[in-house]
């Protein structure tokens, strides 16, 4: 019996592969630009980029128990001393980039959303679709998508968010305080 | 001056709330409204979170837990939805309810730091219903003891309040996880999801200035609709959408369809003039008006 079921669902999942065409819902909102825009009004933002360790990875890891992702942090700071950072965060059903300011001593002043993609699991792992995050290329993966204007559906929750912010409060807590 | 065009999305209500906004202002001043609008639905959050435990939702149920609700004084806006609620359940005898926080709980939904004691069904059957408390001249009082959750309205009179406060002259939509009004709605399309997978999307015009949608299927094994007789999780597929003028009716009613029949859905329909697209999990439409 489990053969069977092996059997069956293996052949509804190649012939769903091969005749449903593949969309994915997406929705840009900000661009970092506009992003900063609002966030610090006509502050002066630099970039003052920042790569975490293995080690400072491992340990922030460790400390809240998410998943550190990316080494290499895309961030900016002002005069006065706040940051400023785009962030990736990969949730169970959409991929979404943030863009996030925090003071100088760590509280996060504002969030924004800067892109929603629905996700499915398997993309993320191509190297191409994952370069469209932090300010790159988007272009290219936006045009294979389904360009929706407004959407209504079962409300998503926004836990992966919360836990893209513990990262990056945590990564404050151990490495950029020390700047 | 030309037209500016803002398109923004934070994290609020537990959700991604989208806000576009589009007129003949400056952009500068299509963000400020849109931080006022933000602002706003925020104010709504702080008070109806049950999440929140300083909220003015768990104060209530604080004291509604201890039996000592009597003549508790409630702000405007829980009053008027608080009252809405209740005039909902006794129109559906009951399907509607918004004591169900202990069976969502029970079922991990819900965090439990108000302590409700939730070890099996019966202890939840002893806890009042939507039935047992009354809401009049800005107070509230029960008998029993029970436990709100706004979840399933809330959301929908975030941005009903939110979209007050936007200026005619400007199109507005908001969108709380679903829940959706448009200022300037006549001859908009509308996208209504019916499952997890990428493809199960439905066009449809929009009926109404407001839009919800209610559904499971991103929710795994579970259901947030809860049969208030039983107090267990009644699992459905597909989704069920309402139009109506405002986004807190269209939220509750999507609710109180899913358990209704079907000669009270065209009941419930007529009453709030409301539009009903029910899609099952194979995008098949069945609508009620």
């Amino acid at each position: 019996m489990e053969r069977r079921n092996f059997i069956k669902n293996t052949l509804l999942g190649l012939v769903g592969l091969a005749v449903l065409p593949k969309v994915a819902f997406s929705k840009t909102y900000l661009t970092i630009a506009q992003a900063q825009k609002i966030l610090f009004k006509n502050e002066k933002l630099t970039p003052f980029p920042v790569t975490l360790t293995e080690e400072q990875a491992d340990s922030i890891e460790d400390a809240i128990d998410i998943r550190v992702r990316h080494l290499k942090m895309n961030t900016w700071r002002t005069e006065s001393g706040d940051w400023f950072f785009v962030d990736q965060v990969i949730g169970k059903h959409e991929n979404i980039e943030l863009a996030v300011s925090m003071s100088k001593n760590g509280n996060v002043k504002g969030i924004e959303v800067l892109t929603y993609r629905e996700s499915y699991g398997d993309e993320i792992m191509h190297p191409k679709w994952r370069a469209q995050f932090h300010g790159k290329n988007s272009s290219e993966f936006l045009k294979l998508d389904k360009q929706i204007k407004n959407i209504s559906g079962a409300t998503l929750s926004c836990r992966h968010v919360t836990d893209g912010i513990n990262r990056l409060n945590e990564t404050w807590q151990q490495v950029l305080r020390l700047l | 001056m030309d037209k500016n065009n803002l398109h923004r999305c934070k994290t609020l209500l537990g959700t991604f709330v989208e806000i576009e906004l589009s007129g003949d202002v400056s952009e500068g001043d299509l963000i400020t409204l849109s931080e006022q609008l933000f602002d706003e639905i925020e104010r709504i959050h702080q008070l109806m979170s049950f999440h929140d435990e300083d909220s003015e939702l768990s104060a209530l149920n604080r004291l509604a837990l201890n039996g000592n609700a009597k003549q508790v004084v409630l702000s405007k806006d829980l009053e008027y939805v608080l009252q809405f609620a209740s005039e909902l359940n006794r129109l559906t005898q009951g399907l509607y309810d918004i004591t169900i926080a202990p069976s969502l709980i029970r079922s991990n939904q819900l965090p439990n730091h108000l302590s409700v004691d939730v070890d099996s069904i019966d202890d939840i059957h002893k806890l009042g219903s939507g039935a047992d408390f009354t809401c009049e001249n800005g107070t509230f009082s029960t008998d029993k003891r029970l436990c709100i959750d706004l979840g399933g309205i809330a959301k929908g009179y975030a941005v009903d309040c939110a979209m007050d406060k936007v200026p005619a002259d400007i199109y507005c939509c908001i969108n709380a996880g679903g829940d959706l009004a448009m200022n300037q709605w006549k001859n908009q399309k509308m996208t209504l999801r019916y499952a997890k997978r990428a493809n199960a999307l439905k066009t449809v015009k929009m009926q109404n200035r407001a839009l919800a949608t209610s559904g499971n299927y991103y929710r795994g094994n579970q259901s947030a609709i809860i049969k208030p007789s039983t107090k267990r999780q009644v699992k459905f597929s597909g989704s069920m959408s309402v139009f109506s003028s405002k986004v807190m009716v269209s939220d509750a009613l999507t609710k109180a369809m899913i358990l209704s029949s079907k000669s009270q859905r065209m009941m419930l329909a007529k009453y709030y003039n409301a539009q009903a697209i029910k899609l099952n999990r194979l995008g098949f439409v069945k609508l009620f008006y």
